[in-house]
């Protein structure tokens, strides 16, 4: 058994919500940031072959979020979606939509709380209905994993 | 193959992926659901065949009509999928770490109540 100071946990909670929660050694200030600061953004949230080639965030209540990244073919994705409140450096909540589709978004509260000298990391991600969610996780959040997508596309699945 | 690799083939295609969207909003007839898109509805039977070979929809039988809509266990191979998902997490929350480890230490953690903002 290893001890995992980091301790990431992803819950299914209730019929609608996604928690996704991490701690960290740095300070919510510090952790507020490179979650806010658009060039530290980019360090962490491209993948390797999935550069940003747009990454905007105005975190304040009316502010928005656009991040757009693009795939090896060219093609490319985003999130995006209003910044609804904003208690820095604490709490975020902002509405997030996968390729402009706002039919089917999600609400996602992050909050930040000292955790020793520490932070810990709460984002809850709220769908519209169990279906949505299922939907999320089925497309939305998955097609951002281009990668994954292109070896299941090469895989050989007999009829 | 199991139930979750038919689920990954199903949800390779981005068509199948638009329908699963579809039948987020509720339940829908296969000329309902073939209406957003440019394929034949012949071609849109077998991508629906794919799904509910999959276990992400299943057919509702009503007189003649036969809708289809999500099944409500679909969530769990996807959930499971989600496994996954958290690797993809962890590895970007690896990467915030190694961004927290270098940022400079004008407002370095000396409370942990937030920044220090001494005025001179």
């Amino acid at each position: 058994m290893t001890l995992d100071l980091t301790n990431l946990q992803v819950t299914l909670d209730g019929d609608t919500n996604i928690i996704v929660r991490r701690d960290f050694t740095h300070s919510p200030a510090r952790v507020w940031r490179a979650i806010t600061e658009p060039a530290l953004i980019r360090q962490w949230m491209a993948a390797h072959d999935h550069p940003m080639t747009r990454c905007e965030i105005d975190p304040r209540p009316g502010g928005a979020f656009h991040y757009e990244w693009a795939n090896a073919d060219g093609h490319s994705y985003f999130f995006s979606g209003p910044i609804k409140a904003v208690d820095a450096p604490f709490h975020m909540t902002h509405v997030e939509y996968f390729n402009g589709d706002t039919s089917a978004g999600s609400t996602v509260t992050t909050d930040l709380a000292v955790r020793g000298t520490g932070t810990r990391m709460t984002m809850v991600m709220r769908f519209d209905t169990t279906q949505i969610r299922a939907a999320a996780i089925a497309t939305g959040m998955t097609d951002g994993m281009d990668e994954v997508y292109r070896k299941l596309e090469a895989l050989e699945f007999p009829d | 193959m199991t139930r979750l690799d038919l689920s990954f083939a199903a949800l390779a295609d981005p068509t199948r992926r638009a329908i699963i969207l579809k039948l987020a909003q509720g339940e829908a007839t296969v000329q309902d659901i073939a209406s957003p898109f440019s394929i034949s509805q012949p071609a849109i039977s077998r991508h629906l065949r794919v799904l509910e070979d999959a276990g992400l929809i299943e057919t509702r039988i009503q007189g003649t009509a036969r809708p289809r809509r999500l099944k409500p266990d679909a969530v769990q191979p996807l959930w499971d999928w989600l496994s996954q998902y958290r690797a993809v997490l962890e590895e970007q929350f690896d990467k915030l770490d190694a961004v927290l480890d270098a940022l400079p230490d004008t407002d370095a953690p000396t409370q942990s109540t937030g920044p220090e903002r001494s005025e001179s």
